[in-house]
C-alpha cells in the first residue's frame, strides 16, 4: 500500500516497513492449482456429515450459538424468579421449584453460559488473530464442543423431571448431603458439572498451546493481541483453578454415593473443606470469565477509537497480575464462616490489591478514548455501558471485600446486586460489543446499527432498573433465595422495580436475537470487509482455511502497518500459500519470537469426536441415574472411540522438509519438545498435578480440623514400612523401564521393536502392582474408607492414583498397539513420548502419594 | 533463514522469571495463611521466638524474604533494561520480558506489604 494511504491509517507503534524487513516472500503469479489444493483439503462436510466438522471457523459458531442458547434458556428461568417476586406473597411458584430455579439459573449462567462462551469466542477468534489456519488440535475442539453442548442439554432437562439440583449453584455442604438432599437431584450438578469442566479443561489445553506455538511469523509476544495475552492467562487459570472443583465434586459424590466423611463432622469430615475447594475455583472463576471479556475491550476500542492501545505493557501486567491475585482472594467469599480475624486480613488486603490490576486496565482503556477519536458505533456503546456498569460492580467490590461490610451485607441481595454489576458489566456488556464488532468476520451481513442501538439502550436501562434496586433491598434486609416476603417490610416496590427491570432486559435480548436472524448468514470463515478500519489479522480477507498466506508480523496491528496485506494475503504471496502435503496444515513458531520452526498436518473431519463426545455424556448421565452396568459400556465404547480418532494422527516423517516460501525449509513433523503435542501433554499434567495438590491439601487440611481421627490419636496401626518401600520400588521399576524404552527406540532399527515393547509391558505390570500393593497395604490393617475423614482421604489418595495408573495402561497399551502395528519408531515416536510423560507423572505422583499417606501420619501424629 | 529450536524447558525458565514477583507473593500469601491456620488448629500462637509472637515473627521473616526477592528481580531487571537501551541486536520480545518482569516485581512488593500488613495489627487466632 502506497504512502498516502498511510497517511489516512491511525498511526502504529513501529516505524512504517521498508522495503527491505518487509518485502512478501513469495512472487506472483502463484502455481495455478495452488489455491484450489488449498480449498480442496479445507472443504467443509456438507448436510448430516457436518456433524464431523472440526474446523474451529464451524466449531466456534456452534460452540457461540449453544451458549447463547443457554444464556436465553437460563434467562427465563430469572423471569420466572423475578415474576414471583414481583409482589409480596406470590403463589406462582412454591418454595422447592424456587430451589431448582435459582439453582439452575446460577449454575447455567456460570458453567454453561458464561466459560463455554469466552472458550467459545476464542474457539473462532484465536486462529484468526494468529494468523494460524486451525487450533492445533481441532477434533479435541469438536470432542470438547459435543460433550459441552451434549451434557448441558442433558443439565437442563433434569429441569422438567423434577431432578434439578436445590442446594445453590455453590452446593454448599451439609445442605448437599445425603441427609439433607436424598435423591439424585444434587448428583445432576456434581457428576454433570464436573464433566463440563473436563471439557472446559480440554479447550484451555488448545487455546495455550494455539497461542504458544500457532502464531503468525514474527509475532513474538510483545506483539501479541491483548485478547490472546487475556486467553493465554485464561487458559492457565482454568488449568490450575478447574481441577479443585472436579476434586470437590467427586468427593462430595464418593460421600453421598459410598459414606466417605469427608464433609461430614461426625466422621471427622469438615463442610468448610468444600468451601475452600470451591471457592479455589470458584474465586478464580470470576477473572476467568472477566479477563477474556477486558481483552475483547482492549481489541474493540482501538478500532473504535482509531488509535493504537495505550499503555499495552501495562495491560499485560494488569492480565497477568489479576491471574494470579484471584488464586489468593478465594476466602474474601468465607468471610463470614468463623475463620479467624488475621487470616481475613490477609484476604482481605490480597482483595483490595487486585483492584491495582484492574484500575490500570481502566484508565488505559480510559486513555485510548482520550487519545484518539471515539466512534460511537454499537460496539462503543456496549463498551461505555461496560464503563460504567463495571465500575459501580468493582466499587461495591471494595465494599464487600472489607470484613465488617461483608458481615452486615453477606447473603443478602446487596450482594446479589455487586455480583451481577460484576458479571453482567464485566462480561455481557463486552460479549455483547464483541458480537456487534466481530460478526462482520463470521457473517455475510453485519448485524443491524440501528436495531443494535436499541438492543443496547434496553439492556443497559434493564439491567440498572433491574440490579441498582437490589442494592437498596439489600441494605433493607432482604436475604437471597427467599422465595416470597411479606409486605409489610418495605420490600415490594424495589422489588416491582427490578422485576420490570428484567423484562425490559428480556426485550434487549430478543431483539438482540431478531436481528441476528434477519441478517446473520455463517460465511464459513473469515469475512471479506474491515467495516471498523481494524488492524489485527482476523480482519483480513479469509476463508474456512483462514488467511490464504500468513503474512510475518512487525506489529502489534499488522494490518495498520502494513494495508497491502490485505491484498497481498489472499493473493497468496506470504507463507505457506497452498497445502504442501494435500492434507490441512498450519505453521509452528516458537513461543517467544514465533520464528518458524516446522508445519504440522491436522486431522481430518471425523464422527469420532461427536460419537466420543455423546458416548462420555451418556456414560455420566447413567451414573447419575445409578444405572451402573449400561453406564461402563458407554465408557468403554466412549474410550474405543477415541482411540480409534487418536490411531489416525501421529502420521510421522511423511514428506520431506519443504519450503513454506522465500526460501524457507522447515520440517513438515517433529517429535520430542518441540512438538506441539509434546507442550499440550505437559499442560494437561498442569492440571493433573493441579488435581492432586488440591487432594494433598485436602489431607492436610482435614488433618489440621480432626486430628482425632488420625492414627496416633485414633490408635489406629499403619501398614508397615515394607508395603510403601514395594510400592515405590515398583514405581521407580516402571519409569526406569519407561526410560529404558526410549532409550531404546531412540537407537531405531539396531534393536529391533522388541525390547521397547517388552519394556512397555513389564513397566505396566510394575506399575499396576505398585498401586495394587498400595490398595492392600492399607486394607489389610482393617482401615476403611468410611470409617473416618483420615480413611476416607487416604483411600482417595489411592483412588487417585488408582486413577492415573488405569489411565496410563491405557496409554501403554495403545502405544504398544501402534508398535505392533508398526506406527511407532525412533522417527515416529509422538505417541510413544506422550505416554512416557504420562509414565513419569504417575511415578512421581504416586511416590508423593506414598510420603502423604506413610510419613505423614508418622511426623504428625 | 532456517527454523530456530526453542524447547518448552527454555520458555518456562523465561516464563517464570517473569512471573517471578507474583510466584514470591503466592509462597508469602501461602506461608503465612498455612502458619496461622496451624498455629490456631494446634495451640502454639502463644509462642514466642525472640521475644516476638510465633505468628508476627513467622509473618515478618516470610515478608522479609518475599520482598528480598522481589527487589532482587526488580534490581536484575533493571540493571538488564539499561545494559539493552538501544541495542539493535537485543530483540524487543527480549526487553518487553524484561520491562514485564520488572513492573511484576514492583507490583508484587505493593502486594506483598498489603497482605503482611493485618499481622502487625490483628491479634492472631481471635
Amino acid at each position: 500500500m502506497n504512502q498516502e494511504l498511510r497517511g489516512d491509517l491511525p498511526r502504529t507503534t513501529r516505524a512504517p516497513a521498508t522495503a527491505d524487513d518487509a518485502a512478501p516472500p513469495n512472487a506472483l503469479p502463484r502455481p495455478p492449482d495452488e489455491l484450489a489444493r488449498l480449498e480442496a483439503a479445507w472443504r467443509p462436510p456438507r448436510g448430516w456429515r457436518f456433524l464431523s466438522v472440526i474446523n474451529n471457523n464451524y466449531v466456534g459458531l456452534l460452540y457461540i450459538g449453544t451458549a447463547l442458547l443457554f444464556f436465553v434458556l437460563a434467562g427465563i428461568l430469572a423471569l420466572v424468579m423475578r415474576t414471583q417476586l414481583a409482589v409480596p406473597d406470590n403463589d406462582l411458584v412454591d418454595q422447592g421449584l424456587y430451589n431448582q430455579l435459582f439453582t439452575m439459573h446460577g449454575t447455567m449462567m456460570m458453567f454453561l453460559f458464561a466459560v463455554p462462551v469466552v472458550e467459545a469466542m476464542a474457539v473462532y477468534l484465536i486462529p484468526n488473530m494468529l494468523g494460524a489456519r486451525d487450533l492445533p488440535f481441532p477434533r479435541l475442539s469438536a470432542y470438547a464442543y459435543w460433550a459441552y453442548a451434549v451434557g448441558g442439554l442433558m443439565f437442563f432437562a433434569s429441569l422438567f423431571f423434577g431432578l434439578a439440583p436445590d442446594g445453590g449453584w455453590f452446593m454448599y455442604t451439609p445442605l448437599t448431603s445425603e441427609r439433607y438432599s436424598p435423591g439424585i437431584n444434587a448428583d445432576f450438578w456434581l457428576l454433570g458439572i464436573g464433566f463440563i469442566e473436563i471439557s472446559a479443561i480440554a479447550g484451555a489445553v488448545e487455546i495455550i498451546v494455539g497461542i504458544l506455538r500457532t502464531r503468525a511469523p514474527g509475532m513474538s509476544l510483545d506483539k501479541l493481541p491483548v485478547y490472546v495475552w487475556a486467553m493465554l492467562v485464561f487458559g492457565f487459570m482454568v488449568i490450575f483453578a478447574f481441577p479443585a472443583v472436579i476434586l470437590a465434586t467427586a468427593l462430595l459424590e464418593l460421600e453421598r454415593a459410598f459414606g466417605w466423611p469427608f464433609f461430614s463432622p461426625a466422621g471427622g469430615g469438615d463442610p468448610l473443606l468444600w468451601q475452600h475447594l470451591f471457592w479455589f475455583f470458584g474465586h478464580p472463576e470470576v477473572y476467568v470469565i472477566f479477563l477474556p471479556a477486558a481483552g475483547m475491550v482492549s481489541m474493540i476500542l482501538p478500532s473504535m477509537a482509531q488509535t493504537p492501545l495505550a499503555g499495552y505493557r501495562l495491560i499485560v501486567l494488569a492480565l497477568v497480575a489479576t491471574g494470579f491475585l484471584s488464586f489468593g482472594l478465594w476466602v474474601h467469599h468465607m468471610f463470614a464462616t468463623g475463620i479467624p480475624q488475621l487470616s481475613l486480613g490477609f484476604f482481605s488486603g490480597a482483595s483490595m490489591a487486585v483492584a491495582v490490576p484492574s484500575g490500570i486496565q481502566v484508565f488505559a482503556w480510559i486513555a485510548t478514548i482520550a487519545g484518539g477519536r471515539l466512534r460511537l458505533h454499537v460496539p462503543a456503546l456496549f463498551i461505555l455501558g461496560f464503563l460504567f456498569v463495571f465500575t459501580l460492580g468493582g466499587l461495591t467490590g471494595v465494599m464487600v471485600a472489607m470484613v465488617p461490610f461483608d458481615w452486615q451485607a453477606h447473603d443478602t441481595y446487596f450482594v446479589v446486586a455487586h455480583l451481577h454489576y460484576v458479571l453482567i458489566g464485566g462480561m455481557v456488556f463486552p460479549l455483547f460489543a464483541a458480537f456487534y464488532y466481530w460478526a462482520p468476520t463470521a457473517s455475510r451481513k453485519p448485524l443491524s446499527e440501528t436495531l443494535g442501538r436499541w438492543v443496547f439502550a434496553l439492556l443497559f436501562i434493564g439491567f440498572n432498573l433491574a440490579f441498582f434496586p437490589m442494592h437498596i433491598t439489600g441494605l433493607l434486609g432482604m436475604p437471597r433465595r427467599v422465595y416470597t416476603y411479606h409486605g409489610y417490610l418495605g420490600w415490594d416496590w424495589l422489588n416491582l422495580a427490578s422485576t420490570v427491570g428484567a423484562y425490559v432486559i428480556a426485550a434487549g435480548v430478543l431483539l438482540f436475537l431478531i436481528d441476528v436472524a434477519r441478517r446473520f448468514r455463517a460465511s464459513g470463515g473469515g469475512g471479506n470487509s474491515n467495516p471498523w478500519n481494524a488492524g489485527t489479522l482476523e480482519w483480513a480477507p479469509a476463508d474456512t482455511y483462514g488467511i490464504r498466506s500468513v503474512p510475518r508480523v512487525r506489529d502489534r496491528d499488522p494490518l495498520w502497518d502494513r494495508p497491502a496485506l490485505v491484498e497481498e494475503a489472499p493473493a497468496g504471496r506470504w507463507y505457506l500459500p497452498g497445502t504442501i502435503t494435500g492434507m490441512r496444515e498450519t505453521i509452528v513458531t516458537s513461543p517467544i519470537d514465533a520464528h518458524p520452526q516446522h508445519v504440522i498436518i491436522l486431522p481430518f473431519p471425523s464422527f469420532k469426536p461427536f460419537v466420543g463426545a455423546v458416548l462420555t455424556a451418556a456414560l455420566f448421565l447413567l451414573l447419575t441415574l445409578k444405572l451402573v452396568i449400561p453406564a461402563l459400556i458407554c465408557g468403554v465404547l466412549a474410550l474405543v472411540a477415541i482411540l480409534m480418532w487418536l490411531w489416525e494422527t501421529d502420521l510421522g516423517p511423511t514428506h520431506p522438509p519443504a519450503d513454506i516460501g522465500g526460501g524457507l525449509v522447515v520440517p513438515i513433523y517433529s517429535n520430542g519438545m518441540e512438538s506441539h503435542s509434546w507442550w499440550a501433554m505437559i499442560v494437561l499434567l498442569l492440571a493433573s498435578a493441579s488435581v492432586f495438590a488440591s487432594l494433598a491439601a485436602s489431607y492436610y487440611f482435614l488433618w489440621t480440623v480432626s486430628p482425632g481421627v488420625w492414627p496416633a490419636h485414633a490408635g489406629h496401626r499403619l501398614p508397615g514400612w515394607a508395603w510403601p518401600a514395594a510400592s515405590a520400588l515398583l514405581l521407580a521399576i516402571g519409569a526406569g523401564l519407561i526410560g529404558f524404552a526410549s532409550k531404546s527406540l531412540r537407537h531405531g532399527p539396531r534393536h529391533g521393536p522388541w525390547p521397547v515393547r517388552l519394556a512397555i509391558l513389564a513397566g505396566l505390570l510394575a506399575l499396576v502392582a505398585a498401586a495394587g500393593i498400595e490398595l492392600y497395604g492399607h486394607w489389610r490393617t482393617g482401615l476403611r474408607p468410611q470409617e473416618s475423614s483420615y480413611a476416607a482421604v487416604v483411600y482417595m489418595l489411592v483412588a487417585l492414583q488408582g486413577f492415573f495408573v488405569v489411565v496410563t495402561l491405557v496409554m501403554g497399551l495403545y502405544t504398544l498397539a501402534r508398535s505392533l502395528a508398526g506406527l511407532v519408531s525412533h522417527e515416529r515416536r509422538v505417541t510413544f513420548d506422550n505416554t512416557r510423560l504420562m509414565w513419569y507423572y504417575t511415578a512421581g505422583q504416586g511416590l508423593i502419594a506414598l510420603v502423604i499417606a506413610h510419613l505423614s501420619p508418622r511426623l504428625l501424629g | 533463514m532456517s527454523a530456530q529450536p526453542y524447547t518448552l524447558p527454555a520458555f518456562a525458565g523465561e516464563l517464570v522469571n517473569m512471573v517471578a514477583g507474583l510466584l514470591l507473593w503466592a509462597g508469602h500469601l501461602a506461608v503465612v495463611y498455612a502458619m496461622h491456620a496451624l498455629a490456631c488448629a494446634h495451640g502454639f500462637d502463644e509462642r514466642t521466638v525472640l521475644g516476638f509472637g510465633l505468628v508476627p515473627f513467622v509473618v515478618a521473616a516470610a515478608t522479609a524474604v518475599a520482598l528480598l526477592g522481589c527487589l532482587g528481580v526488580l534490581g536484575y531487571a533493571l540493571r538488564d533494561l539499561r545494559r539493552t537501551r538501544g541495542r539493535d541486536d537485543v530483540a524487543e520480545s527480549e526487553r518487553f520480558l524484561t520491562y514485564t518482569s520488572a513492573t511484576i516485581a514492583g507490583f508484587s512488593i505493593l502486594a506483598i506489604v498489603w497482605v503482611a500488613v493485618p499481622a502487625l495489627i490483628i491479634a492472631p487466632c481471635t
